[in-house]
């Protein structure tokens, strides 16, 4: 049987593939993974996780941590802020079936034409001591908004775990690669409410910001210029069938691709 | 096993090669391809492949592995065959035309000599219409990494990407054996063969201001343009079949075009993914931009069955 018996071109990748992809977006694209206060990125070493980067992106002059903006304390009439850092790190990334990330039970197993990731988030908040407090100009005589000064940040880690899948949707060429968030959890929080409310709030922020967009992103059509030759790929997803019964195809740890083609001259 | 996988089906493949073989332009000159006795053969041809024509060229892949290119017809935009020919010398001595009796010559005839040049004559035929011939391939692909030799013992990844010296992976046809068809010459070439040389000797006569009678002496001592050709120059009763016995043979046009199309293919590759391979490239053209992620791609191979190509390497 051969691979395009159904289609004109197919792709796969694997786990470890995606896995050091990951790996090498991590340490080249490290703004994508570490976010902190511009006091925080003055002083790296302040961040609970050392930054893990290529050279090549201090060469460069690349962010190595993305700023925000500092926390806001409550009641100081935004006059007074903490610092603080939280770092994303792609540990695991496991396509069905499920084999190389021990998924919490509210996960397992890794359903069939879905994918798991396991990403370590790890953060921390410049908590003043009682000292730093009291040496703090009151607010009723503060007329500027104010930092307050830091020399550590108070660190936690946690463990995400996200499942999700991919179905393509429509006709060519009006189709559409629907990703479904089929599940999240987090591990290590000490208090149950308080992970059940974080859970809630990254499975909104998935359902209503995060996948529509993906929606929008993940194209379903489109041209690729064959390389010193004067012609070009027109590509479109192939549609589901008996024969090709899903696509993007989550499965034996890879993600396939099957793709129709039309070769056009430029 | 490997991480990627890339499958192309055949139909793709044969598209991409119908779509190109078109493109090809091949030239080249022999101004003294051959010496035939009393002719010489030189030629001046340009010739591209056609796929306009009912039958298309077609590229087969097939489960052993190797690749098979057919129906490559060959469309001239060339062809330009140079005959010399060696006449030869005749020479007519002196004569009186009209004597005065007993008192002389009234007009005499100096004597002349004829064709003492080599070649006498010269004559370029235009064949590009009439002569027609295809070829066929047998090769294999082969996939290799090159490393650039013009990247810097201290570039990075990054500024080989950037000065456009990074080191890449290619799709190559390995092993052509290319074969060519005999040419197959139109019946009207001896036509315009036979005239064209009776245009050039009486070009020449003329020329010289021969008079008639002796242009008849001429053609008694060569015996015509028919004994020209067959006896004296030695071509034969077929002058066709001699053109495509001297095209095919001595003339090496057919090795010509063999050697040609093999360096081409030879010297062609497809270049198909710089290694390492840039992702996520910044094209916001804001300063300092984002520096692309580099996949390092290792252990590219290539496999053919009769259905597809299949390319397949690991992320280093």
């Amino acid at each position: 049987v051969a691979l395009t018996d159904h289609a004109s071109l197919y792709g796969a990748l694997n786990e470890h593939a995606i896995n050091r992809v990951a790996q090498l977006l991590e340490q080249e694209r490290p703004s994508l993974f570490n976010y902190a206060t511009k006091a925080v990125i003055a002083q790296p070493s302040l961040l609970c996780q050392a930054l893990n980067t290529n050279p090549e992106v201090a060469k460069r002059n690349n962010p190595m941590i993305t700023e925000k903006q500092a926390l806001p304390v409550l009641g100081t009439n935004g006059l007074y802020f903490l610092d603080y850092g939280f770092q994303l790190s792609i540990i695991q990334i496991d396509f069905a079936p499920g084999s190389s990330i021990a998924l919490p039970p509210e996960l397992s197993p890794l359903q069939p034409q879905c994918l798991a990731a396991h990403i370590g988030v790890s953060g921390g908040v410049a908590c003043p001591s009682s000292d730093v407090i009291q040496q703090l100009v009151p607010v009723a005589d503060l007329k500027v908004p104010t930092v307050i000064p830091t020399s550590q940040l108070s660190c936690f880690s946690v463990d995400a775990f996200i499942v999700l899948g991919a179905e393509l949707s429509g006709t060519p060429p009006n189709e559409m690669v629907n990703v479904h968030f089929d599940g999240f959890k987090l591990l290590g929080f000490v208090a149950p409410g308080l992970e059940a409310i974080l859970e809630c709030y990254v499975n909104v922020v998935m359902q209503l910001a995060v996948l529509p967009r993906l929606k929008t992103l993940i194209r379903t059509a489109f041209q690729f210029p064959l390389q010193s030759l004067p012609l070009r790929f027109d590509l479109t997803f192939t549609p589901i069938s008996s024969n090709v019964p899903f696509n993007p195809a989550v499965e034996d740890d890879q993600v396939k691709v099957y793709l129709d083609a039309q070769v056009v001259k430029i | 096993m490997s991480d990627i996988t890339v499958s192309i089906s055949h139909a793709i493949i044969n598209g991409i090669f119908t779509g190109v073989v078109d493109t090809f332009k091949f030239e080249h000159a022999d101004p003294h391809a051959a010496s035939l006795g009393p002719v010489t053969l030189g030629y001046d041809v340009a010739f591209h492949f056609r796929n306009d024509t009912a039958v298309q060229p077609t590229l087969d892949l097939r489960d052993d592995g190797s690749i098979f290119l057919h129906n490559l017809k060959i469309l001239w935009d060339k062809l330009e065959l140079t005959v010399g020919i060696d006449i030869p010398t005749i020479q007519i001595g002196a004569f009186c035309l009209i004597p005065i009796p007993f008192d002389g010559c009234l007009v005499p005839f100096p004597g002349i000599t004829l064709f003492d040049a080599n070649p006498d004559i010269s004559f370029t035929l235009a064949l590009d219409q009439l002569i027609t011939s295809e070829l066929s391939v047998d090769a294999a692909f082969g996939v290799s990494h090159i490393s650039n030799p013009n990247r810097l013992p201290t570039d990075s990844d990054w500024d080989a990407h950037d000065n456009k010296r990074g080191n890449h992976w290619e799709l190559s046809v390995v092993a052509p054996v290319v074969h060519v068809d005999p040419f197959h010459v139109a019946d009207i070439v001896a036509d315009l063969f036979k005239k064209a040389i009776q245009d050039s000797i009486d070009s020449i006569l003329n020329g010289l201001g021969v008079p008639g009678f002796i242009r008849d002496l001429i053609d008694k001592i060569l015996g015509g343009i028919e004994h020209l050709i067959r006896v004296v120059l030695n071509i034969g009763d077929n002058i066709v079949q001699w053109l495509e016995n001297a095209l095919n043979g001595p003339v090496n046009l057919l090795d010509f075009i063999a050697t040609f199309v093999t360096d081409f293919l030879l010297r062609n590759p497809i270049p198909i993914v710089e290694d390492p391979l840039p992702i996520l490239e910044d094209k916001s053209g804001k300063p300092n931009p984002l520096i692309p992620i580099m996949i390092p791609i290792v252990g590219l191979q290539a496999s053919v069955t009769a259905a597809e190509l299949v390319l397949e390497g690991s992320v280093g």
